[in-house]
């Protein structure tokens, strides 16, 4: 593992640093992951504390007082980090700007060491913080019927700190994407795709294979109750080898095309 | 997939280890701090580089050495290979033969590479939401270079003042940061692809003055244009290639003297006799499409005087020099990979 502490390594990740925070696009990602996920989530358990009473038995039996705030809002700032992972790699392809960061470190696995290290650390910084803010916000809700529960409860934390992980798996996953695509739009595409369509064509084929992509993945993390409504959906153990696969299929690709190619 | 990562680090460790332990740890070490010592140290040495794209060589079997202490114009027309040549003496294209080493080495090899070599390639190649300031702090810091030397380079490119994002830049403007990039880590050698493009006339002068300066530093200095008549202001060394292969690695002076030359245009009211009478003098007399004579090897005086004494009528003489330019368009004439449709050769020489 000496290629992580080499000094040129670490040259390698200030300067990718330097990169990612003078960029206006990083704040704004980190602006609109924020804002989505937790304004929704706490909505969303806000308006399930008002109605649960008038919910059916069934209803109510599946109630996920932790997944529930990771709905609508999470997805968008799992959308949003996925695509800054993309970006870090892919604008640098775009604009050229690839050839001086290569010249200025050749041995290219260290950029791609250097650039999982910053986007992976800011991804997961900004997906733990809006993984608890969203919880402790959608408990105080949920508390006005008694319906929250609390870290020390079963599963919870496992749920609330794989939900905020799965955000700088979803980001490393995109970087990955983003060295092999070399293409913004491209990349973009690719992951989304392999976030929303996986799951319907492998889903389709087997449910086996539906337990085996990204978002069931995330789905499987960031639950709590025992009784899956969902049969296909796999256990968290698995949900952690299904992104454990993921990142080391892809970062497998970009280690050895980001050497092979030529800038 | 345990396979290829396993591979992978164990390629990365053992890398490590012979740039550490192996021999070229040692010449790397004196490299870095007695550049002058080193054999091929602040120069670009290139042997029989082949760079394919298929079937199509983009460079063929290139050789030829850049030394300090000189700028060297690296010319040829569009396509010819200049910039695939500077970007496999970077490491940023392989070649698929040969090589190319920088102060002795491969560039891969170097480890803070942009104290020894600065380059500028494209400058657009910057993020256009970025400030000038942030795309060197970048660049800076993977080399571990001062953030000190970041305002010096925006000084001498006459940056200093600039605000605000890349993107609003103008190019000669962007050109002056891609010069403050390459000068960063204020490096021995310097390549700078077209450079002048886009730079107003006093940007122009501004480089040719700095370039002229950084070679009399000491410092290796490789400049590609596909303008002869830039190159002849500013290059004392000249490497000419053509459709990937070298055509001339001359001074500057001497490429000028020998290809340069000049003619005599005549027409005469009976071209033949004269054709002969100056041959008989010396002359080498070429006979032009619409009958006029094209005549070197004697004075513009004497052919008059010659045509006098015999009673030939002179109905023109004029005196020709080939432009530095066609001068270019001659020797890279065959190497040419998109010629326009139909050039009208007037000067035949």
């Amino acid at each position: 593992m000496s290629i992580l502490t080499a000094p040129t390594t670490r040259g390698a990740v200030a300067s990718e640093w330097i990169k990612l925070r003078t960029v206006r696009s990083t704040a704004f990602t980190v602006l609109v992951a924020v804002l989505a996920a937790v304004l929704v989530g706490t909505l969303d358990d806000t308006s399930a504390a008002n109605n649960y009473a008038s919910w059916t038995p069934a209803q109510q039996r599946s109630f996920d007082p932790v997944r529930y705030g990771f709905s609508g809002g999470f997805y968008v700032a799992v959308l949003a980090v996925g695509t800054l992972g993309v970006l870090s790699a892919s604008s640098e392809y775009g604009t050229g700007l690839i050839r001086t960061t290569f010249a200025a470190t050749p041995r290219r696995r260290q950029v791609l060491i250097a650039k999982s290290l910053v986007t992976g650390g800011l991804s997961l910084a900004v997906g733990l913080g809006v993984a608890f803010a969203t919880f402790f916000l959608g408990q105080n809700s949920l508390s006005a019927r008694h319906l929250d529960v609390g870290l020390g409860d079963p599963h919870v934390l496992r749920a609330v700190v794989g939900a905020g992980t799965f955000l700088a798996v979803f980001a490393l996953v995109g970087l990955a994407v983003g060295v092999v695509v070399r293409r913004s739009a491209g990349g973009v595409a690719l992951l989304f795709g392999l976030f929303f369509i996986a799951p319907m064509v492998f889903g389709a084929l087997s449910d086996t294979l539906g337990g085996w992509t990204l978002q069931t993945a995330f789905e499987s993390l960031s639950t709590t109750i025992t009784l899956p409504p969902d049969a296909a959906r796999p256990s968290a153990g698995q949900a952690v080898a299904v992104c454990a696969v993921h990142l080391v299929v892809a970062f497998a690709g970009a280690a050895l095309l980001i050497e092979r190619r030529d800038a | 997939m345990p396979v290829v990562i396993a591979v992978w680090l164990g390629d990365g460790i053992l890398r490590t280890v012979a740039r550490r332990n192996g021999g070229g740890a040692r010449a790397m070490v004196v490299a870095t701090f007695w550049p002058s010592l080193v054999r091929g140290a602040r120069m670009i040495e290139i042997h029989d580089l082949t760079k394919r794209h298929g079937p199509r060589a983009v460079v063929d079997g290139l050789s030829f050495t850049v030394r300090p202490g000189r700028v060297t114009g690296f010319l040829g027309p569009n396509g010819a290979g200049k910039s695939t040549t500077m970007r496999m003496i970077l490491g940023l294209d392989a070649p698929t033969s040969g090589t190319a080493l920088v102060v002795g080495e491969r560039y891969r090899d170097l480890r803070r590479p942009l104290r020894q070599v600065g380059a500028l390639l494209d400058a657009g190649a910057v993020h256009p939401g970025r400030s000038a300031r942030a795309h060197l702090a970048a660049i800076a810091a993977a080399n571990r270079i001062p953030p000190s030397r970041i305002d010096e380079v925006l000084g001498l490119t006459g940056l200093g003042s600039t605000r605000g994002r890349v993107g609003a830049f103008s190019l000669g403007m962007k050109q002056r940061l891609g010069v403050a990039a390459a000068l960063l880590g204020d490096p021995g050698i310097l390549m700078l692809d077209e450079p002048v493009n886009g730079l107003d006339p006093e940007g122009i002068h501004w480089i040719r003055t700095l370039m002229r300066e950084l070679a009399a530093e000491g410092r290796t200095v490789l400049v590609s244009s596909h303008l002869m008549s830039e190159m002849a202001l500013t290059a004392d060394h000249l490497v000419i290639i053509g459709k990937g292969r070298l055509i001339a690695d001359t001074p500057t002076a001497a490429f000028l003297k020998n290809t340069s030359r000049t003619d005599i245009l005549v027409r005469a009211s009976r071209p033949q006799e004269l054709r002969s009478l100056l041959m008989s003098h010396g002359a080498q007399v070429a006979v032009e499409a619409d009958g006029a004579l094209a005549v070197t090897g004697l004075e513009p005086h004497i052919v008059g005087d010659l045509a006098a004494a015999a009673r030939i009528g002179v109905h023109e003489l004029t005196v020709r020099s080939a432009s530095l330019e066609e001068a270019f368009m001659a020797i890279t004439g065959d190497a040419v990979d998109y010629r326009a449709g139909s050039i009208e050769r007037t000067h035949q020489s």
